[in-house]
Formats: C-alpha cells, sequence, structure tokens
C-alpha cells in the first residue's frame, strides 16, 4: 500500500517544493541579471583590444556556459529517470530541455554578433561552433522525440537515452579550442590556473552567471510545476489547488 | 560610468549593432521562455477547472435523466 501511495505523495510534494522556492529564484535572479547586466554594459572598464564589443560577453558567456550546465543537468535527470525509474526525474528532464535549447540558442546569436565586428564573419564552420550548434540540435532532438510519444514513461526512456547519448558533446564543446585551429579565442575562466581577466571585468561576468542560473532556476520550478500539473490533472490534489487559485483571484 | 554621455553609451564605440543585438535578444529569448512558461500554468489550471464544471454537468444530467426515468417507469407500473 505503502508502495502505492509513494508516487502520489511525491508529485504533490515536489510541486509545493517548486513553489516555495519560486519567489527567491525569480526575484534574487532578476536582481542579480539587472545588477551584472548595468554594471557590465556601463560601468566595467573598456577593453584595449576589442573597446566596447567586448561587453557582448555579459550575455555570451553566461549564456554558453549556461548551455553545457543545462545539459548535464538534463543528462543526470534522464539518468536517475532511467537506472531508478523515477517518474518525476523525467519531468525534471523535458522541464529542462526547453531552457537548454534557448540559452545555446542565444549564445549562438550573441556570438555571431560578436563574431562579425571582430572576426568579419557572422559565422564560421569551425569547431567550438560547430560543437555548439549540435548542442541546440541535441536539446531539440530530446524534446522532439519526448513529444512524440503518447505515453509519458516512454517518451521519458526515449528522450532520455538520447540526452545520455549526447553527453558526448560536452567534452567536444569544452576541448574544442584545444584540439582544432578555431577562430574561438581559448578559455578565460573554466581553465586551471587564474582567470584571465582584471576584477573589474571579471566580477560582472561572475555575477552575469549567477544572475542567469538562478534566472534559469526560476523557469526551471515554473516549467518542472507544469510537467507536474500536466500529468496529474485529474488528480483530487491539483483540482483543489486550482479551486483555491481560484478563491485567491476573486477575493482581489 | 565610463561613457561620457547617453549618446556614446548607445553607440558603444561604433559597435552598437552588436552590442545591442546581443543584449537585445538575450533579454526577448528570456521574456519568451518565461511568458510561454508562466501562461501555460494559468492555462493548465483554468483546464482543470472548467473540467471540474463540466464534471458537474455530466453528473447532474445523469442524475436527472435517472430520476425523470424513475418517474416514467413508475407510471407504467
Amino acid at each position: 500500500m505503502w508502495k502505492w501511495l509513494h508516487p502520489y505523495a511525491k508529485t504533490e510534494r515536489t510541486y509545493h517544493l517548486c513553489q516555495r522556492l519560486l519567489p527567491w529564484f525569480s526575484l534574487l535572479g532578476l536582481a542579480v541579471i539587472i545588477l551584472a547586466t548595468v554594471w557590465g554594459l556601463a560601468f566595467a572598464p573598456t577593453d584595449y583590444q576589442q573597446s566596447e564589443a567586448y561587453r557582448i560577453i555579459y550575455v555570451h558567456v553566461p549564456s554558453a556556459v549556461l548551455s553545457k550546465s543545462l545539459y548535464s543537468a538534463m543528462a543526470i535527470a534522464a539518468f536517475i529517470g532511467l537506472v531508478w525509474q523515477v517518474k518525476t526525474s523525467f519531468m525534471a528532464m523535458i522541464a529542462l530541455a526547453p531552457i537548454g535549447a534557448t540559452v545555446t540558442f542565444v549564445s549562438l546569436i550573441t556570438g555571431a554578433a560578436w563574431g562579425k565586428p571582430m572576426w568579419g564573419t557572422w559565422w564560421e564552420w569551425d569547431a567550438r561552433l560547430t560543437s555548439q550548434l549540435i548542442l541546440l540540435f541535441l536539446f531539440l532532438g530530446v524534446i522532439s522525440l519526448y513529444k512524440a510519444f503518447e505515453d509519458k514513461q516512454q517518451a521519458g526512456k526515449a528522450a532520455g537515452v538520447m540526452a545520455i547519448v549526447g553527453v558526448i558533446n560536452l567534452p567536444i564543446i569544452h576541448y574544442s579550442v584545444q584540439w582544432w585551429n578555431t577562430l574561438h579565442q581559448g578559455a578565460t575562466l573554466m581553465k586551471l590556473g587564474k582567470p584571465s581577466m582584471p576584477p573589474e571585468m571579471l566580477w560582472p561576468l561572475l555575477l552575469s552567471i549567477l544572475g542567469w542560473a538562478l534566472v534559469s532556476g526560476a523557469i526551471f520550478l515554473l516549467r518542472m510545476q507544469n510537467e507536474i500539473l500536466q500529468r496529474d490533472i485529474r488528480r483530487p490534489w491539483v483540482v483543489a489547488l486550482a479551486n483555491k487559485s481560484l478563491a485567491l483571484n476573486k477575493g482581489k | 560610468m565610463v561613457f561620457d554621455d547617453i549618446n556614446s553609451f548607445f553607440d558603444m564605440g561604433g559597435y552598437g549593432l552588436y552590442v545591442w543585438l546581443s543584449f537585445g535578444s538575450s533579454a526577448l529569448c528570456l521574456l519568451v521562455l518565461w511568458l510561454d512558461s508562466f501562461f501555460s500554468k494559468r492555462r493548465l489550471i483554468t483546464h482543470v477547472l472548467h473540467e471540474q464544471i463540466r464534471q458537474g454537468r455530466i453528473k447532474a444530467a445523469a442524475e436527472q435523466s435517472a430520476t425523470a426515468q424513475q418517474k416514467t417507469h413508475g407510471e407504467t407500473i
């Protein structure tokens, strides 16, 4: 009987956990991302080589870092779902995928906008850029595979296998600037030793990464709730919840 | 602020197009994603409420037809 009750309690508890965390992530994320963006755009010193164009770093690097972290998180969720048959884990996986796809897309767009003035081209088929484009396709692949199945447990398994196989792309992206000749510059932050950047430029960059992470976290919490609601749409607790929110809206 | 006035801020040392394109597209993408997530949640909750009303209607109609049937049944007997 406990085994039967367990999953019911679990989704509901996860939903309420998301609800509790959501305002913190949203407000803190918004505050940090605005602070970091204003700092990066107007107060960080001008670069001696790239002048003001280098300021693109304050959106390009956070989105690129997040794209890889979100992919790792999604693959870990897929792994847990496949090995331990945890259904909320597949929900986390599919809640993360659109966020990952969006930040990967942003990293490609901002990279193109940075490449045009600095390299003289919007796009080049070199290792770093191509592997990042593959990352976008992997995210989109996971989403479409999940949507292709009517049975969501089956969908989670199929998309989960794809997410795990795609992990091979992560070290390729990371080391692409060392393994191949490329236009893209080498690592500034994610390397051994001190980051090669003065602190006045580094601080807003670290803050913007934190801001992007918190905002992604907030969006993840929302999407996780949506997945739970969708899966449990006929359960009494969801109906009670909807009525409660209706009463709250009327009270306003 | 490292810029002298608002115009030089928007100009970004001649790189204005690229810098603002980057920041603009980032903001737009994140905003669209957030709006989609936020409104899906609302849509789901409204769907639950509508479904509840529909179920109530089905139940009421079933009860009504059941009592009506009982009546006609009673009259024939």
